[in-house]
């Protein structure tokens, strides 16, 4: 990695060369996003149009929301989540992004780590948007102290491994496709805890109802974002 | 193609014969369930179907890694041989276990933590062969399905996991002594020996199957040579 | 209660042997009928190269 005549670096010149690559990468993203607004306007559109829809295919009187909205927000935020993912990582594909990252000096997981926080970073966004707007939709208080956490937690573990799966969809002919029928069926654990973890948070239930939910999720940030890491390499060498 | 080894070859006739056998052991050995009837003969294949589901994931999952880390194409093929299988056989699980709930819930369908995490088991395993269908690079198509078996075995339990902190109605069948439990049964020894039959039985089919598919895989690959050879001369 | 006897789900046992056995089946039709087509496909490559060296 490095040529003949230069220095080894340190080890802290190395994490410090790690990090600058991720926010890097994160960056690139980011201020890509906030020229264009492409991605973020086109997730935040189709995730209240979602919303729109579940009020029309669910007759709901005031108490029965209270006890659906945990799932209608958690659904919401899948498909949305999968419009983005797919958007993100097409971008890169598209432009030739990829190949010119793969030739930067640094570690293939800075890729990894970049892509994905910039992924989250993009459903925080728009979840952040979401939140209130279903608010007033629906006049459910949504303004819990947890929720925040819990939607964090629940986040972190989509795009740690929609990270993943959808640099391989991305790359297949049946692309758009592909990553809700690859990402669903492994996402589940995630989609399960938050949705019981935010219904929790939100009708205000005892410590024990919500802490397995916790525990499962965070469990899962932990070994898919592990997991996610290790095989990323795989996914994009030529 | 060479002919198969002779190993193959007798493996696959004991593994028929071993098959007749259990299928007997199911339908006379066995006893009649005092509660169920006749449909509980049919959960001895069921749960040996389960069974061969979940060790097909797990091959898949170990060939996945494997070819990771060698890079030989033979444990490839060894993992989409085993996702076929896997297939088959949870496909087999889920629907008797629908045929057997009917009569005993009254419903064809229950949300319980087996029954859906085998579906997800189902479904990931479809998503495993619509992702190498979408990829036309072979060693591209390879990676990303090693990564992907092995993502998908590792979310499995974990979706089972969440889904056990709901209430079930799924038989605990080992160990539990209330009869009246809906939907359980205990097992006297001639149940619990055509039980740990089928289970070997059902092993050996697989090893045979996947031995099978594998050596198919081989010839299919080297038929593809020859065409595109065919097509470039 | 004692003298009722077991439920009479004997067509569903047969249902359930059926699906069992179906789903097996299928999976060995569908690695024999490859198998043979793969066999038909590698004749065609003989007498094609056969054809083609002449």
């Amino acid at each position: 990695m490095t040529s003949g005549g230069v220095l080894p670096l340190s080890a802290g010149e190395r994490a410090r060369g790690y990090l600058r690559a991720v926010g890097a990468v994160v960056w690139k993203d980011l201020a890509a996003e906030l020229r264009s607004r492409e991605l973020v306007s086109a997730m935040l559109v189709f995730a209240l149009l979602v919303i729109l829809i579940f009020n029309f295919a669910l007759e709901l009187d005031l108490a029965t929301r209270r006890t659906v909205t945990s799932g209608v927000l958690w659904v919401t935020f899948a498909f949305a989540g999968t419009l983005g993912l797919n958007r993100s990582m097409a971008v890169e594909r598209d432009r030739g992004c990829l190949d010119g990252l793969l030739l930067a000096p640094v570690d293939r997981s800075a890729l990894y780590f970049g892509k994905s926080i910039g992924n989250l970073a993009f459903m925080l966004i728009v979840e952040a948007i979401v939140l209130p707007a279903y608010s007033i939709l629906y006049n459910v208080n949504l303004f819990r102290p947890g929720l925040i956490g819990v939607v964090l937690l629940g986040s972190i573990g989509y795009a740690a491994v929609g990270t993943l799966l959808a640099s391989m969809a991305v790359q297949a002919r049946t692309r758009d496709v592909l990553l809700p029928i690859l990402l669903f069926p492994v996402v589940l654990p995630v989609l399960i805890s938050a949705v019981k973890a935010t219904n929790a948070v939100l009708l205000g239930l005892e410590a024990a109802e919500l802490w397995p939910w916790l525990n499962l999720l965070i469990a899962y940030d932990v070994i898919f974002t592990a997991v996610a890491f290790m095989l990323f390499d795989f996914v994009v060498e030529e | 193609m060479q002919p198969p080894p002779r190993a193959l070859k007798a493996l696959t006739w004991v593994s028929a014969g071993l098959f007749a056998v259990a299928l007997l052991m199911t339908l006379f050995y066995a006893p009649r369930e005092a509660v169920m009837g006749d449909v509980q003969r049919v959960f001895y294949f069921h749960v040996a179907s389960g069974w061969v589901g979940a060790l097909a994931f797990l091959v898949a999952a170990v060939a996945g890694v494997i070819y990771l880390v060698r890079g030989s194409r033979r444990w490839d093929a060894i993992g989409l041989a085993s996702v076929e299988i896997g297939l088959a056989f949870t496909l087999a699980n889920l629907i008797s276990g629908s045929v057997w709930a009917r009569p005993i819930w009254n419903t064809w369908w229950t949300w319980d933590p087996r029954l859906v995490t085998a579906s997800v088991m189902e479904l990931v395993y479809i998503a495993y062969l619509l992702l190498r269908q979408g990829l036309e690079d072979p060693d591209r198509r390879a990676r990303f399905a090693a990564v992907y078996a092995i993502v998908g075995f590792l979310s499995v339990p974990l979706t089972f996991l969440s889904i056990r902190i709901f209430r079930t109605i799924h038989p605990v069948v080992v160990g539990n002594n209330d009869p009246t439990a809906q939907g359980t049964f205990d097992m006297t020894p001639p149940m619990l020996q055509t039980f740990l039959f089928s289970l070997f039985v059902f092993t050996v089919l697989y090893i045979v199957l996947l031995w099978h598919r594998v050596r198919m895989q081989a010839l299919a690959e080297a038929v593809e040579q020859r065409k595109m050879k065919m097509l470039s001369a | 209660m004692a003298l009722e006897g077991p439920a009479q789900t004997f067509n569903y046992m047969l249902l359930g042997y059926a699906a069992i056995l179906g789903c097996i089946g299928v999976l060995l039709i569908s690695m024999i009928a490859r198998y043979r087509a793969m066999q038909r496909d590698l004749h065609m490559l003989d007498e094609l190269e056969a054809q083609g060296k002449h």
